[in-house]
């Protein structure tokens, strides 16, 4: 997410707004400061996408600098637990889809395996019968 | 839709035994490393620890930890709706206050932490003016405008401040206080409102006795969870009349950690004025009046006297004797 520091002397040499200029000078050229500034970055960012998401682009406290800055518009994702719910669903649908099989593959096991004995003692020891 | 494989933050809310609890440990752990400092210490990791002990969640603390330490968005977005979705009525109030805890825990609130605390009041839909009451209750000043770390003059100012904090107050390194904390504190040469604002937060963090508040409030959490629990239970009318007292400014929880701000004598005042407010009291009253007061009071608003009535009514009526009863406790301990 942060650019190099290439990158950033270009971009203030490239700036004609002088209080930019010094802002980004101040803030971009000195490690410790950038650091922070760009986890605060990331922060606001994290925040703007989630508002986006779940309608909070409105709320009391998203207005301002900061709102200009990191408001975007909604992406069309999901709601999370929405999607959540529908895994579960779609696991449950599975287990039990699993289960009726593995009852049918008992089931049919076992009377395969009753019906091989049975054949097996009439052929070999028909004097039992 | 996305994958179909269960994200690890999935498992652990699908595993554990209460999904809210696990969802505001979460945002409680984000909320805590948005500092600035990119990790959470271990000073801030025994008071998540403290915080959450009655949390239902017992299980997956490291992977929350890595979640809210990188911060992974995903998992986030899901613990903002399983709370949103949960924590209703006073239940957002208990954990907004858990979370103004966590981010003034170790000095003034980082500008990140600003955002994060204003996200989850918007989240929680709690109105600017009853969050800004609820900071101030628990922070013990006023909640100011996140400063802008994109100007030149925050860094001139924070570091200057760091740079004489040092030379005057060297001594004082051992109390292993954060960089950030000083700049909190000391602006010395404060010209303008967010200075002032500074200034009397540092003052009153060291009249504050850290270790003792934290004592103390711990000891009061359980009982306001309790509390917000019963509050749950009884919604409805009853979050309105939460609202009014926390507006008027008689929380009971100004009053369950009664002594942890007696360090602090404008803070010891005013409790006690909210407290003789509680009782209907002015400013000097004496013992005998307290007595009387409290004896009058009780009586009035003793909750057998709403057995009858409402489950709402009930827990109102509680809540109401409950705070009258901290009140006279307190003045009680102060007249002692």
């Amino acid at each position: 997410m942060s650019a190099s520091d290439a990158d950033i002397v270009r971009a203030i040499a490239r700036c004609e707004n002088q209080a930019v200029k010094v802002a980004a000078e101040n803030v971009l050229r000195v490690e410790s400061r950038k650091r922070e500034y760009d986890q605060l970055y990331g922060t606001l960012t994290g925040i703007g996408l989630l508002r986006a998401r779940m309608g909070l682009s409105h709320a009391p406290y998203w207005k301002g600098s900061v709102a200009n800055d990191f408001s975007i518009s909604a992406d069309g994702e999901y709601a999370r637990y929405a999607e959540l719910k529908a895994k579960v669903g779609r696991a449950v649908r599975v287990h039990d889809t699993w289960q009726q099989v593995r009852r049918v593959v008992l089931w049919g096991g076992g009377v395969s395996l009753a019906t091989g004995a049975g054949v097996a003692l009439l052929v070999f020891a028909p004097d039992l019968f | 839709m996305a994958s179909s494989r269960f994200t690890p933050f999935e498992r652990l809310l699908l595993s554990s035994r209460n999904e809210a609890d696990t969802a505001a440990l979460l945002l409680l752990a984000w909320l805590a490393m948005s500092d600035g400092q990119g990790t959470l210490s271990d000073r801030k990791r025994t008071l998540l620890d403290e915080l959450t002990g009655d949390f239902r969640h017992d299980h997956g603390y490291q992977l929350i930890v890595d979640l809210a330490s990188a911060p992974d968005f995903v998992a986030l977005q899901l613990a903002a709706e399983v709370l949103q979705r949960y924590y209703r009525g006073p239940r957002r109030e208990t954990f907004l206050r858990q979370a103004i805890h966590v981010a003034t825990h170790e000095g003034a609130l980082a500008a990140g932490q600003h955002h994060v605390l204003r996200f989850l009041a918007d989240l929680l839909g709690v109105a600017p003016e009853t969050f800004e009451i609820l900071f101030r209750d628990v922070a013990g000043y006023p909640l100011a405008v996140p400063e802008d770390p994109s100007a030149a003059h925050y860094w001139r100012s924070r570091e200057s401040s760091d740079h004489r904090y040092s030379s005057q107050q060297g001594h004082h390194g051992a109390h292993g206080e954060s960089s950030r904390e000083r700049t909190g504190g000391e602006q010395d040469n404060a010209q303008g409102p967010r200075e002032r604002h500074r200034r009397e937060r540092r003052d009153r963090q060291r009249e504050h006795a850290k270790d003792r508040h934290d004592e103390t409030w711990r000891r009061g959490w359980r009982w306001r969870r309790e509390e917000a629990g019963q509050r749950e239970q009884a919604h409805g009318g009853q979050h309105s009349d939460e609202g009014k007292r926390h507006r008027e400014g008689f929380s009971n929880e100004g009053f369950s950690h009664g002594g942890a701000y007696a360090n602090g004598p404008d803070t010891g005042n005013e409790k006690a004025r909210r407290a003789l407010a509680v009782l209907g009291l002015m400013e000097n009253a004496q013992k005998s009046e307290i007595k009387r007061a409290y004896r009058r009071l009780a009586q009035k608003y003793h909750p057998d006297r709403y057995h009858a009535q409402s489950q709402e009514a009930m827990v109102t009526a509680s809540l109401r004797f409950q705070r009258i009863k901290n009140a006279y406790d307190y003045l009680m301990r102060q007249h002692a």
